[in-house]
């Protein structure tokens, strides 16, 4: 019954409308929360508007407005940004492979950036040259798959030979870190790789939000536009070609956006689990399968999801958890309970 | 104004394999037929031939006189449409979505279906007398009514041909019988029906012209009359079938390939 609600058009439109007020008073909250949080809730909306037009007047010591600023603001802007990449990648990937447990994770991308940082870790690199070189070997590693996958196969599907590459490569990735990892050195460089792996939101600097922001933008955009083209990667080649439909283009460029996504979503804050994986199955239940609604609350959960673990993760201990534990530690349940749910559908079905 | 589907002297198969060769015959649009044939004598690769997704060994396929390999899968898409056999997706969807996809050639790359687009599948799905499957899950229809989705999916693609690939097989008589009622609606709108089936039934049914591929290769093209003859159903399908003549309980006349069974039993 509440399944049909949400499916309908005006009770979609509810959903979007409540998850887009979640995330609203999950910001206000991530904003307040901290350990300075004696900074007074109504002043945190006024000193991000002064940032742009300063008309309120200062109730605020320069410390409040520092925290708000440099602190939090670029953590929450790259939760929601990396949170909504990674979800989306997710959904359009299991769309592009017509398989439900492809994530944004199918290409190897995660293993060939965590490989693309680790080594500039090693190179001893600035954190901005890091990002770049992690996001470069990311995106050379899904290019160099995709252009291997159509060399072998020129005529039939092309998405079981992407996901056969996609994992060796992912595997040969994982090797060569492991190489990275067994020669740095374990006093100075080690500790950081791993911190590094295991991905948190610190990582992110308040100058990198405008290059995060610019990525998921020319990512999601494109991704957004095609929304109801990704319903037709459900088709077979000979049904797409028969109405018109350029399958080949249509893939090259969802895997284009989902590369740019998860790319710079792991450059940013390192590896993160279960997002690209578990947040799209959340949405399909809820929404359905159809894109054009897939996408917007895959996003937005993805946004809300990762929002509240990097709240977690910076206030249940004194020391800051690496995200990915977090992530995996609450993924992990409602994976399994989602596919226990599912079962029981089938089963209730037949 | 009439169009042609035309194989001049067409071999098809595949790199190392001829299927069929030397096949020249032409299907007209308003015309309705039915490709017969056994099992694995080539329906399917000549029709993925047809459709261009393998390209033919020899020989050349014409649409409106122009051959096809110098058209585009875009503008091919507004001659021929294509049914495949109806089997389940990974994504369940609603059937009023499965059917909108057929507008894609429509639909501009960045955009999203319109009212018009919308409407199209509504008029399609009324005429198919598959109103009341709007609102439901593809996965939850009979294989019938799955199989006339797809049906309605190829009619909004508004081409001049429809490719149907064995529409009726694997369905039991209640479904074979909605679908082939559906496509007996078809004809008559000046679209040209080509469907493959194995069954000569399926053929007398909807009252087709007949294109029969023969064990000898060789093709025959006519009328039912013409060409379901005890003969000729020797040389397509390598055993013996008459077409017998009867009448159902209320008088109208019926007809069927009947297999002659070469053991008799006494009463």
């Amino acid at each position: 019954m509440y399944k049909e609600k949400i499916t309908s058009r005006k009770g979609y439109a509810f959903f979007i409308a409540a998850l887009v007020l979640v995330l609203v008073v999950l910001v206000l909250f991530s904003f307040y929360l901290g350990r300075f949080s004696r900074i007074k809730l109504s002043s945190i909306p006024k000193i991000l508007l002064n940032e742009i037009l300063p008309v309120f007047e200062k109730t605020w010591t320069k410390v409040d407005e520092s925290v708000v600023l440099n602190l939090r603001f670029p953590r929450i802007i790259a939760s929601i940004v990396v949170g909504a990449s990674l979800a989306i990648s997710g959904a359009v990937y299991q769309a592009l492979f017509s398989n439900p447990v492809a994530s944004s994770d199918s290409l190897g991308v995660s293993s060939s950036a965590a490989f693309g940082a680790v080594l500039g870790f090693l190179l001893n690199l600035n954190i901005v040259s890091v990002k770049v070189l992690s996001f470069l070997v990311g995106c050379a590693a899904v290019f160099s798959i995709y252009v291997i996958a159509s060399r072998i196969n020129n005529r039939k599907n092309v998405t079981v030979f992407l996901i056969l590459i996609g994992m060796v490569i992912s595997s040969l990735f994982s090797a060569m870190l492991s190489v990275l990892k067994y020669i740095a050195d374990p006093i100075d460089q080690l500790p950081k790789i791993t911190y590094w792996l295991m991905g948190s939101m610190s990582n992110v600097r308040l100058s990198d939000i405008s290059y995060c922001v610019l990525l998921f933008l020319v990512g999601a955009v494109p991704l957004f536009l095609l929304r109801w083209r990704l319903n037709l990667l459900s088709l077979s080649d000979a049904e797409a070609k028969s109405i018109g439909e350029n399958i080949n283009l249509l893939r090259f460029l969802t895997i284009i956006c989902a590369t740019l996504l998860t790319s710079s979503a792991v450059a940013m804050t390192g590896g993160i689990n279960w997002i690209g994986l578990v947040i799209p199955h959340i949405a399909r239940l809820l929404v359905g399968n159809d894109s054009r609604k897939l996408l917007p609350a895959s996003s937005l959960l993805g946004a809300i999801f990762l929002l509240a673990m990097d709240d977690m993760a910076r206030s249940i201990s004194v020391y800051e958890l690496p995200i990915s534990i977090l992530t995996s530690l609450f993924g992990a349940p409602v994976f399994f309970a989602i596919l226990i749910w599912r079962r029981k559908q089938i089963v209730d079905e037949n | 104004m009439s169009m042609k589907i035309e194989l001049d002297k067409v071999s098809v198969g595949y790199e190392k394999a001829t299927i069929l060769s030397d096949i020249s015959l032409s299907f007209e649009s308003g015309q309705f037929y039915c490709l017969l044939g056994a099992n694995g004598i080539g329906k399917t690769t000549l029709f993925k031939s047809i459709l261009g997704f393998i390209p033919v060994l020899s020989g050349q396929i014409r649409i409106d006189g122009k051959p096809i390999r110098s058209i585009s899968s875009k503008a091919l898409s507004e001659y021929l449409a294509y049914v495949p056999q109806a089997k389940d997706n990974a994504y369940d969807m609603d059937v009023l979505e499965v059917v909108v996809m057929g507008r894609a050639r429509f639909i501009k790359k960045f955009s999203q279906p319109s009212p018009n687009d919308y409407a199209a599948a509504n008029d399609i799905m009324d005429r198919l007398k598959i109103k009341k499957l709007t609102r439901k899950k593809y996965s939850e229809l009979s294989g019938g009514e799955q199989q006339i989705v797809l049906i309605a999916r190829a009619l909004v693609q508004d081409a001049k041909f429809i490719i149907m690939d064995e529409p009726a097989s694997n369905l039991d008589f209640e479904n074979q019988k909605k679908v082939l009622e559906c496509l007996k609606q078809l004809s008559g709108h000046g679209l040209g029906v080509v469907l493959s089936s194995h069954s000569p039934d399926h053929a007398i049914f909807c009252d087709t012209k007949v294109v029969m591929i023969g064990k000898d290769k060789q093709i025959r093209i006519g009328s039912i009359e013409e060409t379901l003859t005890d003969q000729n159903l020797r040389a397509v399908y390598g055993v013996d079938i008459h077409l017998i003549s009867g009448t159902a309980p209320d008088g109208r006349p019926l007809r069927s390939c009947c297999l002659v069974s070469n053991t008799h039993s006494d009463p």
